[in-house]
């Protein structure tokens, strides 16, 4: 059985989530966020990270389907590769609380959660922890762009 | 992510640019596209060619549509106090007339552009990249996207929100 080591995110209420080890590389605690116009509602604001504009997606606002305060105390800067070449790329996603770890095993894998719907869309597995589902983020996808344009739809 | 590659920096318009300020925010325009600046003095009634302007400012001997934004970029109908000079901007062979707070040459240097992050980038947004200028971002634009972002706000029949 493999195992791996992910962290378990919390976005909003009971809404939890999880990446890989590696793909969390920052907690910003009290960050400036700075609006940007003409942009989703679940993606209005960027921050500064060693000299990057990052994107700060508010992934609760998009499983909501609606705008949500932006005032946050704390978000996660993650890493991803558009494809297995590609340079990485850093995204920001507003959490609730510090993540807390968690060793994974295959043999946890579970069914996704089936509300909100939009979990279909931004995780590529899930597992359970403690008997709740825990979907995985699918990184590239969410920053790639892919989620403007089946918002488009 | 990445600044933009060379060949993308070598198909910008201009080198140098010109910060706009609204509101306290920033747009980065180049500088070659400002044609002018006018006082708000010199703006005249709007026509009805123009409906969705504050006024017209003549320049080139024919008269452009002066347009005042807030900063979601919504267009206003009054000029709130604080805007205080007029800048004319060259799109092709037309003008057009935006207000602004204050105006100021970017420096001699070349901003470090950002594109758009993808998970943000609006088909319909004005702007292509972002930068940082003293420790704030600024939205990067050309006059033609602005046009063209402003026609869609008005053939939209209403103000973005």
């Amino acid at each position: 059985m493999a195992k791996s080591t992910a962290w378990l995110l919390h976005l909003k209420d009971a809404w939890r989530t999880a990446v890989g080890e590696r793909e969390l590389v920052h907690l910003i605690e009290e960050p400036t966020l700075l609006d940007i116009p003409v942009t989703p509602f679940y993606c209005r604001q960027v921050l500064i990270w060693e000299n990057q504009i990052l994107p700060v997606l508010d992934l609760a606002a998009w499983l909501a389907g609606q705008p949500l305060s932006r005032a946050h105390k704390l978000v996660g800067v993650f890493a991803y590769q558009e494809h297995l070449d590609a340079v990485l790329s850093y995204g920001a996603v507003p959490l609730e609380s510090v993540p807390t770890r968690r060793v994974v095993d295959d043999q946890d894998a579970c069914e996704l959660p089936t509300e909100p719907i939009g979990w279909r869309q931004v995780t590529i597995s899930c597992f359970s922890d403690g008997g709740h589902a825990v979907p995985i983020l699918d990184l590239p996808y969410i920053f790639s762009g892919a989620l403007l344009s089946d918002v488009m739809q | 992510m990445a600044e933009l590659t060379s060949m993308e920096a070598a198909s910008e318009p201009a080198l140098l640019y010109a910060v706009l300020t609204f509101d306290g925010r920033k747009l980065l325009l180049p500088q070659a596209e400002v044609r002018s600046l006018e006082p708000l003095l010199d703006i005249e009634p709007i026509t009805a060619e123009f409906s969705d302007a504050v006024g017209t400012i003549a320049f080139g001997g024919e008269y452009w549509p002066v347009y005042c934004l807030d900063w979601e970029l919504a267009l206003l109908n009054e000029v709130p106090n604080i805007r205080r000079v007029c800048v004319v901007l060259s799109v092709g062979e037309a003008y057009l007339g935006l207000l602004c707070d204050q105006i100021a040459p970017f420096g001699s240097s070349r901003p470090a552009l950002q594109p758009m992050p993808a998970c943000m980038a609006r088909s319909y947004s004005p702007f292509h990249a972002l930068t940082i200028h003293a420790g704030e971002i600024a939205c990067v634009t050309t006059a033609a996207q602005l046009w063209a972002f402003l026609q869609s706000t008005s053939d939209a029949g209403a103000a973005y929100g």
